[in-house]
């Protein structure tokens, strides 16, 4: 009798331990938030480009919320392995990511098994233009001369990309098909490789992001003949827009923050607000501005808005130029 | 100013307390970080991000730049006493260099590869003093024609760098090149042979093929033959070279550093592109070629002053241009940008204390690794005393280890076990592995270089005849093996001329 007993109360302890652990997850997750370290995980190897962004804006992160945010790189299959174990990972708030322009691409390009919307989109980093850049000795001194020469010539430019469905891809046939001509890829392995290959004039133009350029354009060995914008960008005022000259066209590279789908509320609404302060913080403006980046943070529900508009252009671009889905 | 007066400026800042200090301690690191099979400069780096982020940018290069060459003077470690390279530059270290260790000469074989290196090592900074930042922009006129031959060159050199016979090495380059095919396509972005894994989207990788391949099987092998120990051996001669080992070694280091340092000036540029060449320029310009393979002192000091060299020389292309040259210069950018330093050709006005001292660092970075791994030989080669069944299972967790810290992918140690077990049976039957990891590495590369510069020129093939960095290369790659077989045809020739003539 006293073994059952025994047995029973140790029964109800466990049971009531379960009970009391789900109970305190939950209860301390809405209220809590964060109790332990939030871990920024990254589908590519240290050193890219987002690599260097989040561990810029990492430190902030920690200040709003008030703990650690270590960065961690989940490497593999070109960045499937990471995105797929994240998209897994528990939507508790405790795993964020960054990123967004390299999956709107990669989705389509094959079945990775993931897609944009597997995550909960909380907050914009970053919306930088591209710039268009020729050889420092290249024919082309304005956007307007490019203009004249590539409708003149259609097919006979080359543009040097960062990889076969990359950004760079889509956006130097977003351009040629707007302006009405064509153009030759020559593709590179990574923006490193590209940037070498424009400044060895491999390629006649590649549009890309100025952060790249810079070393070279300091060297002449490349010259920026315009910013793919609006507006002039604050941080490389002297270069007029393409659209100052004449040519009408616009693209951006964008990162933004992100959770797999499932996160509570409260948790969401907290991350988000830490995004915000942090994004909007002058420090950290300008530390992305020393880098060539411009941050400029826009919350969730519209960046989510903008994101279905560009997840659709991006789709039926894909298509368009026999990318979609080669497996 | 001057170059002099720079330099002195840039000794009074690596000489200050902390930078003295991260230096000794980037050359320590990386020295163990290179002795041990599969952890490589990239996976201690990565580790290492945050503290050098704390750190300031001059201090952060510093170190940083004291792990990546310290691991290359550790790489020829574990290549030369158990034939498993430290990293993938010292692949071809192993050939003569555990020869040697089997033979008990150990200790020198070790001693001429830190000599090597340390005459390297300060050959290519002061070429970097010197000649580099011009040499930058002309290196620029490397695109992709002029690397297809240059990876033509490497892989017809392949068959030198070989220990028995010919039709298997190529059996296994071929084999090597295969390989190399899976994952990504570099032109059209279709994965090849992935068979629906996404895991290898980018390919089988680097750091679990070289661990799985020589490391894992070595240890397979081991235990397979347990009599006839082939790798591990108890015979320890003397621990000195002699000198004809040194008067041996002298021409081989000099143009295995001229090599080296030229090779990593590429952006792009490989070290172990430069430990072939090297390797196979000694074995050509011997006058006794049969000794290599079989425990050529030339066979390590060559190629080991040639990766030292290139890894060196590889920082040019990053500081001045910001290109990085591979993974490790990756994550030193992003130490210098995340500092607010740009690299580009204004960062030596700019920053000279970042340049001219990383430079100085680099020159007492070269002698504290020279005394750090000098008086270590004998310690390493007494290492070969711990019994096996304590040695294995450490090197094994190391590998382990190495393959997976690379990327933090399980996937990534079933490549490593795959590919260990394809070494073994590839052994017992008689192959080696230096020729398929070799291939393994050069394919691709000669692949997507050859399909761009096709879509640069439209298809046509003339731009390999208006170039002459590539029709140089080109030449020499077509030539040398014709020459090897018409050599022996022509003394005939004139054997049977002469005697017709008495």
């Amino acid at each position: 009798m006293t073994y059952q007993r025994g047995l029973g109360s140790l029964t109800l302890a466990a049971l009531l331990s379960l009970v009391a652990i789900d109970f305190g997850s939950h209860g301390a997750v809405a209220q809590e938030f964060p109790t332990k370290p939030v871990e920024m995980t990254i589908p590519w190897p240290p050193g890219g480009r987002t690599d260097i962004m989040v561990r810029l804006l990492a430190p902030y992160l920690e200040k709003e919320l008030g703990q650690p945010v270590p960065v961690v790189n989940r490497v593999g299959g070109g960045g499937v392995t990471g995105m797929t174990a994240f998209k897994n990972s528990r939507p508790d708030g405790y795993t964020i990511s960054s990123g967004g322009i390299a999956l709107s691409s990669m989705q389509y390009q094959k079945k990775i098994g993931v897609s944009l919307w597997d995550f909960t989109w909380f907050a914009r980093a970053y919306s930088t233009p591209m710039v268009l850049a020729v050889p420092g000795d290249s024919p082309f001194k304005t956007a307007k001369e490019f203009l004249d020469y590539a409708k003149a010539n259609t097919g006979k430019l080359k543009h040097g990309n960062t990889g076969v469905g990359s950004s760079t891809h889509l956006a130097s046939e977003a351009m040629a098909k707007k302006l009405g001509f064509k153009i030759v890829q020559v593709p590179y392995r990574g923006e490193g490789p590209a940037v070498v290959g424009l400044a060895g004039k491999e390629a006649d133009f590649s549009l890309g992001l100025m952060v790249a350029f810079r070393p070279f354009v300091e060297a002449n060995k490349l010259r920026i003949l315009g910013v793919a914008a609006d507006v002039r960008d604050e941080n490389i005022s002297k270069i007029p827009t393409l659209k100052e000259q004449g040519v009408n066209f616009n693209y951006q590279a964008f990162e933004a923050l992100h959770v797999p789908n499932g996160v509570p509320a409260p948790v969401l609404a907290k991350l988000s607000t830490a995004a915000k302060n942090a994004l909007t913080n002058p420090e950290l403006k300008k530390k992305f501005a020393d880098i060539g980046l411009t941050a400029s943070h826009q919350d969730g529900p519209t960046f989510t808005k903008w994101l279905k508009e560009w997840d659709a252009q991006v789709l039926a671009q894909m298509k368009e130029l026999g990318l979609y889905g080669r497996d | 100013m001057t170059q002099v007066e720079a330099l002195i400026y840039g000794f009074g800042v690596a000489f200050e307390y902390h930078n003295l200090l991260l230096c000794l301690a980037g050359c320590i690191i990386g020295t163990l970080v290179g002795v041990l099979p599969g952890i490589g400069p990239a996976g201690a780096l990565a580790m290492l991000l945050p503290v050098t982020l704390s750190l300031p940018p001059v201090s952060a290069v510093i170190m940083l730049a004291g792990i990546y060459y310290g691991a290359m003077y550790g790489g020829s470690t574990t290549a030369i006493l158990i034939n498993i390279p430290g990293e993938a530059a010292s692949i071809v270290t192993t050939i003569d260099g555990n020869r040697m260790a089997q033979q008990g000469r150990a200790g020198p074989a070790l001693a001429i590869a830190a000599l090597g290196s340390f005459v390297a090592g300060t050959i290519a900074v002061l070429g970097l003093m010197f000649v580099a930042p011009p040499l930058a922009s002309v290196a620029l006129a490397f695109q992709s024609p002029e690397y297809v031959a240059l990876v033509i060159l490497g892989l017809t050199f392949l068959s030198y760098v070989s220990m028995g016979s010919t039709a298997r090495a190529m059996m296994m380059a071929a084999a090597g090149l295969l390989l190399g095919t899976v994952g990504n396509d570099p032109v059209g972005g279709v994965d090849r042979f992935t068979l629906g894994m996404t895991d290898l989207g980018g390919g089988f990788g680097l750091v679990p093929v070289v661990v799985g391949l020589f490391g894992v099987s070595e240890i397979l092998v081991n235990l397979y033959e347990k009599d006839s120990v082939r790798s591990f051996t108890t015979k320890i001669g003397r621990l000195l070279p002699t000198r004809d080992d040194l008067a041996r070694s002298v021409m081989p280091v000099l143009r295995g550093s001229g090599i080296g340092f030229l090779i990593g000036l590429l952006p792009g540029g490989n070290a172990i592109i430069a430990a072939i060449l090297s390797y196979a320029i000694e074995r050509r310009v011997s006058k006794t070629p049969e000794r290599f393979g079989n425990g050529a002192i030339e066979g390590v000091a060559g190629p080991e002053s040639a990766n030292n060299a290139a890894s060196i020389s590889c920082f040019v292309p990053v500081l001045t241009l910001g290109v990085p040259t591979n993974a490790i210069m990756a994550l030193l950018l992003a130490a210098l940008m995340i500092h607010g330093v740009l690299p580009g050709p204004q960062l030596i006005n700019r920053n000279p204390e970042l340049f001219w001292g990383t430079i100085a660092s680099m020159h007492i970075g070269n002698a504290m690794l020279l005394v750090l791994n000098l008086p270590l030989v004998g310690l390493w080669v007494h290492l070969l005393r711990v019994p096996y069944n304590y040695l294995f299972p450490l090197v094994l967790l190391f590998c382990v280890l190495g393959a997976y810290t690379v990327g933090n992918s399980t996937f990534d140690l079933f490549v490593m076990i795959g590919f260990g077990v394809l070494g073994f049976v590839m052994r017992i039957a008689g192959f080696e592995p230096a020729p398929l990891i070799l291939a393994y590495i050069l394919g691709p590369l000669l692949e997507e270089n050859l399909r761009r510069a096709l879509v640069v020129s439209d298809g046509t093939f003339t731009m390999f005849l208006e170039r002459p960095i590539a029709l140089t290369l080109l030449l020499i790659a077509i030539l040398v093996p014709l020459l090897s077989v018409i050599a022996p045809w022509f003394r005939r020739v004139a054997s049977v001329v002469k005697t017709s003539a008495d």
